[in-house]
């Protein structure tokens, strides 16, 4: 059939739509409700409960109670802790077992019914049952580690050495993380016993291995008087760690302890293999340490020694960048000088003159020139070697492509050097 | 007449002289009697006054020098502690820094785990360990339980004591004692608004309010005022 035609419902129809004079807030309201009071119930009245009778009619309406929460909402933990509270406080710990039994089954991996569960059971002083608890707890959910640390801190407190032991062996076998570790070795140090820490520490470092843990293993034995000891784990952690995962915290740690034992060659040697195996970004920390160690303990030789080998170190970075920058080969060269290594220096300068200016324009020749220049004259006066001297520059003159320019001054220093090596013929020669 | 006059002259003399020593003797007396008493009201007060009144006076003045000095110090704008510093030996200094206990700051709360192993290393770091039970306990059981793999069972070897188990219960009701105080009772403010209808609903405002109060304050102060500024 055709539909009924639609029919507006009946509302009642606003006809004065402009705002009241008496306006009201919907915090006015709230406020005048709250002073109404209108939830506020009087207290029950109080009931002394004066025989066993009502006592158990008392337990009766609270258990009823109880159990209708439970019934009406299953997972609320909230609502079953309550109830096992009161029945511990009504001294009913078999009561209030099972109701923490049945809230296991609603929810067993839930860490504070396990928790509360056990300690009623401590408090109550049953003390095998509070174990079973324990037990079950660690078993069910071994990676919560408040069981763990509660379960062993109750069997201390019991004086159950081995028990305790036992517990933190089977925590130890899920391989936690290091706090655990850590507290596992600061109990067998409690009871000073120092071989089965060592024992723990050589496990620990193989689980957790990171530089860190080993340094604290080294620390363990050290303050334990160990030396030998101490010196041998962090030489196995440097061969532990191999070439492909070097450290500076390792080298700066065992350099130290070596500065400690006023072996201070072995900690000399110790920077300098670090410092040689090490990739040079990572190294910033090691070089600080490392002069200071030589500022404290080296002479003044093996300071310069560090300073030089770490602006050294700058250096080449900047050469390598950038070979054209004939600055940074003129402080290197300067530098190296100063040092006074006279191999060392020859090698930098022929490295720096086969860095030819691109162009064969002046200007850019300009620079380079004057490495040959310096060459020639550090070749004449540092190592009074005139046979060397000649040739760098016989070479920097064929070098050079007098066609399209050349330098005066090369010639003129030749021949004032020949002058001087009372060569006459030869100075006429170049003039 | 003159020898009756000079003898009773004499009487008198030795009479008036002896009156006089007597007087002295007296007097000698007296004195001493007062110097005694006064020693005694001395002695008695001494007693009087807390056993260490000398020692923490002394402590007290040298504090209040100290402090004097410091606001000296401030006053023309040095720094004390370095001023102190460079008065003392390296040694003492270094037993000074050693002396200072290690503070443990509650950094606020982070997860209940992080809560339980700090409350554990309080625990057991204000716990005394007693070897001689650890000895005993190693020759009750034996060596090999003692310090047995993970595998070897242990079950019925450890018998309970008494004590033991009174002490871990004390230490369970100390440490239920302190979880108690660990949130404590605001107070009522009766200015504050109220935006709720019921208990539970205030809690939960509150709660809102914890959460999102830094984020929705300027939001809040707009509506107040009616415009956003």
């Amino acid at each position: 059939m055709e539909s009924k035609p639609q029919k507006m419902p009946k509302v009642a129809k606003v006809k004065d739509k402009s705002p009241a004079e008496l306006q009201i807030t919907a915090e006015q309201l709230l406020r005048e409700a709250k002073e109404r009071e209108l939830e506020i119930v009087p207290p029950p009245p109080r009931q002394k409960i004066s025989d066993p009778e009502e006592l158990q009619e008392y337990r009766l309406k609270k258990r009823r109670a109880f159990e209708d929460n439970i019934r009406k909402n299953r997972g609320n933990i909230s609502n079953w802790i309550k109830y096992a509270k009161w029945e511990e406080e009504q001294q009913e710990i078999r009561r209030a077992r099972s109701v923490y039994e049945r809230a296991l089954d609603v929810e067993h991996r839930n860490i504070t019914l396990w928790l509360k569960y056990a300690e009623m059971e401590m408090r109550s002083r049953q003390v095998n049952h509070a174990r079973n608890v324990w037990d079950r707890a660690v078993t069910i959910l071994p990676r919560a580690n408040q069981f763990w640390y509660k379960f062993t801190y109750m069997e201390e407190m019991l004086k159950n050495i081995a028990g305790c032991r036992q517990v933190f062996e089977r925590w130890m076998e899920w391989e936690p993380d290091e706090q655990a570790w850590l507290t596992y070795i600061k109990f067998e140090l409690r009871y000073k016993e120092l071989d089965r820490a060592r024992a723990i520490y050589e496990r620990f470092v193989y689980v957790h291995p990171e530089p860190k843990y080993w340094i604290k293993y080294a620390h363990f034995e050290e303050n334990h008087s160990y030396i030998q000891s101490a010196r041998r784990v962090y030489e196995r952690a440097i061969q532990f760690f191999g070439d492909d995962h070097l450290d500076e915290s390792l080298f700066i740690a065992f350099a130290k302890f070596e500065e400690g034992q006023k072996e201070h060659d072995r900690a000399r040697v110790i920077y300098r293999y670090a410092l040689d195996h090490m990739p040079k970004e990572k190294c910033s920390t090691l070089y600080n340490e490392y002069t200071r160690h030589e500022k404290k303990y080296g002479d003044k030789s093996s300071i310069d020694d560090v300073i030089t080998s770490k602006r050294k170190f700058q250096y080449e970075e900047a050469v390598k960048t950038n070979p054209h920058d004939y600055d940074t080969w003129f402080d290197y060269v300067r530098m190296l000088e100063a040092d006074g290594n006279v191999d060392l220096i020859r090698e930098t300068y022929e490295r720096a003159i086969a860095c030819v200016p691109p162009l064969k324009e002046k200007r850019h020749w300009r620079r380079y020139i004057y490495l040959w220049i310096y060459y020639a004259v550090f070749e004449e006066l540092s190592t009074k070697d005139v046979e060397r001297a000649r040739q760098v520059y016989q070479m920097c003159l064929r070098l050079i492509p007098h066609k399209i320019f050349t330098f005066a001054e090369i010639w003129l220093l030749y021949a004032k050097f020949e002058i001087r090596q009372k060569d006459l013929t030869a100075a006429r020669k170049t003039l | 007449m003159i020898a009756a006059s000079s003898s009773s002259s004499n009487k008198t003399d030795k009479i008036a002289d002896f009156k006089a020593r007597l007087a002295k003797l007296h007097g000698k007396r007296n004195e001493a009697a007062a110097l005694n008493h006064k020693e005694v009201v001395e002695e008695d007060r001494i007693k009087q006054m807390p056993k260490n009144y000398s020692k923490k006076r002394e402590r007290l003045e040298a504090e209040f020098k100290e402090d004097q000095r410091r606001e000296a110090a401030l006053a023309e704008g040095k720094d004390y502690d370095r001023l102190r510093m460079l008065e003392v030996g390296a040694d003492e200094a270094e037993r000074w820094e050693r002396r200072k206990k290690k503070k443990n700051p509650d950094q606020g709360f982070s997860t209940y785990e992080d809560a339980t192993i700090r409350q554990y290393n309080r625990l057991v770091k204000n716990k005394k360990t007693d070897m001689a039970e650890y000895e005993k306990e190693k020759q009750a059981v034996g060596e090999a339980a003692f310090y047995g793999e993970n595998n070897t069972i242990a079950i019925g070897l450890h018998k309970d004591s008494k004590e033991a188990i009174d002490s871990m219960v004390d230490d369970l009701e100390k440490q239920i004692a302190k979880r108690d105080k660990y949130s404590r009772r605001r107070i009522y403010d009766d200015d504050a608004d109220i935006n709720f209808i019921n208990e539970r609903n205030m809690k939960f405002n509150k709660k809102l309010e914890r959460f999102y109060g830094n984020y929705t304050e300027e939001i809040k102060q707009n509506l107040e005022r009616g415009t956003a500024v």
